[in-house]
């Protein structure tokens, strides 16, 4: 294990709090409809890179960050990378910004008011009904290169008329609070 | 005409030479194999309908319609394709269009999503004492005190964590993770498997399909049929597990997982309560549980909703950091 070389693996776990301004959330998706190609996935790394350099300043550092070892042979790079579950906010600052598909890390950033940018081509999954699209009404979602340049530089996050407080119920009750109700037979609160 | 060699780096590639073609006309081709997968199996179809659908839909055949198309083209422009790293998909191919599949070659299921093998505890009966492995039988005793202490003190809720709520499922009394039962033997599945295969087979032969049938059946056999012995006696097993403990609700925080789906399969047998949550932001859902669960967890309004199940809201533990 390397110590941040660049184009090896970085340390897997906070111990010496390295923090980065941006990270790129390697793809995890491929060949959930027939246009979904990992080829396009590996292409996706490459298009991210090239527009954190030309936004970032010269003393800005950025992380590829993976959760496993297969998605890292499924989508590799030879820039700074990590492997780990888990553990996104270990190298983020509240200045960081994170880039990719927007799964659980992106609850966990804009949660803890970290940019958290949208980068996935949505209109692959049209053609496949068991995939969610509905997060395209509540973020923007860049589908190109040019797309997530234009939400960087104008911070579109959320569409309009929405914004954090609608990624979790602020009226949620706990798993524990819900199973209670549902075995007291006092009918659960429904949507 | 040179040789293609699939080794370990190209098989990551293959899919490349199908960029910019017009392949997504299968991909309704691809869903009507999918939701017609059940129909006309009789008396399990309702239970089934959830079940390898969503694996399927997102994985298997597209793996398989990918690597057909793409190993055709392929073979349009090399004398021969040899296959030193495979996967199931193509070994299957191979097999038809004659690949040179060397003895040896790795198999690459796992990096491409395709096994669920591990997923189904063969050999782990916490019943027998393994003397193989110090590991094993440590397990054992620790999954065998944990079950007669839950019969003892007795069990309210079984759930399943596909990750990430340890702490919420922790807080529930008189709870119990269903991978701690034993899932016996249940001599009804055989006949049953054998009927549903056989109707499965002639629903997939009766279908005009733009690669051959066979290979689906092939896939099938490989990926579907093989497990189907394995999620009957799951799916029982459970069943008279609930029956004769009184369970009272089940709670999955997966829904497009086969293991999981079992416990909810029970549920809807024993005919007592299933609550589905998610374990973080949904990706995928499963219109197989349409009309399936009692209750569903919902985190947010951008959630796929299940007909038929009473949307709770809720909040997750790992939300408070």
């Amino acid at each position: 294990m390397n110590l941040n070389i660049k184009g090896r693996e970085t340390l897997s776990s906070s111990w010496i709090g390295l923090k980065y301004k941006y990270i790129v959330l390697a793809p995890e998706l491929f060949h959930l409809t027939m246009s979904d190609l990992i080829s396009d996935g590996r292409k996706e790394i490459k298009d991210i890179v090239h527009i954190i350099n030309k936004i970032k300043l010269d003393e800005d550092e950025y992380l590829v960050k993976y959760r496993t070892l297969a998605q890292f042979t499924m989508f590799p790079t030879k820039d700074t990378h990590v492997i780990g579950y888990g553990n996104l906010l270990d190298y983020c600052t509240k200045d960081s910004v994170v880039i990719g598909y927007p799964g659980s890390a992106m609850l966990e950033c804009l949660s803890n008011d970290i940019s958290f940018f949208s980068y996935y081509n949505y209109e692959k999954y049209s053609l496949n009904p068991n995939m969610n699209k509905l997060l395209t009404q509540l973020l923007y979602i860049s589908t190109t290169k040019e797309e997530l340049l234009d939400n960087i530089l104008h911070k579109r996050i959320f569409r309009e008329g929405y914004s954090k407080d609608d990624l979790i119920y602020n009226d949620g009750k706990f798993l524990h609070e819900v199973v209670s109700k549902i075995l007291s037979k006092k009918r659960p609160t429904v949507i | 005409m040179k040789d293609f060699i699939i080794n370990k780096e190209s098989i990551f590639d293959i899919d490349s030479v199908l960029a910019g073609q017009d392949i997504k006309k299968y991909d309704l081709e691809i869903e009507n194999i999918a939701n017609n997968l059940w129909k006309n199996i009789g008396e399990f179809e309702d239970i089934l309908q959830p079940f390898f659908t969503v694996f399927l839909q997102n994985k298997l055949l597209q793996s398989l319609y990918i690597n057909y198309f793409a190993l055709s083209k392929l073979s349009d422009s090399y004398k021969n394709i040899s296959v030193q790293a495979t996967t199931t998909t193509i070994d299957i191919i191979g097999r038809h269009m004659n690949l040179t599949l060397e003895s040896g070659r790795k198999n690459y299921d796992l990096e491409f999503d395709l096994s669920r093998a591990h997923y189904f505890k063969v050999d782990d009966d916490p019943n027998v004492f393994s003397r193989k492995f110090f590991k094993k039988i440590t397990r054992n005793i620790k999954a065998k005190a944990v079950l007669n202490y839950a019969i003892f003190r007795g069990i309210d809720v079984l759930f399943m964590n596909a990750g990430k709520l340890e702490k919420d499922f922790s807080k529930i009394k008189n709870s119990l993770d269903a991978n701690y039962i034993y899932h016996h033997n249940m001599n009804r599945s055989q006949s049953d498997v054998d009927d549903i295969i056989k109707t499965v087979t002639n629903n997939i032969y009766s279908m005009g399909l733009s690669i051959p049938n066979k290979l689906i059946i092939d896939l099938l056999e490989e990926k579907v049929f093989k497990y189907l012995p394995m999620v009957f006696n799951q799916i029982f097993s459970l069943t008279k597990f609930i029956n004769k403990h009184k369970v009272k609700l089940v709670i999955s925080n997966a829904t497009t997982n086969e293991v999981f789906l079992c416990l909810l399969a029970a549920a809807k047998i024993a005919e007592i309560d299933s609550l589905v949550i998610p374990h973080g932001l949904v990706t995928a859902s499963n219109q197989g549980l349409d009309n399936y669960c009692t209750y569903q967890g919902v985190l947010n309004d951008f959630e796929p909703k299940y007909k038929g199940a009473r949307n709770i809201k809720l909040k997750l533990d790992w939300f408070e950091i």
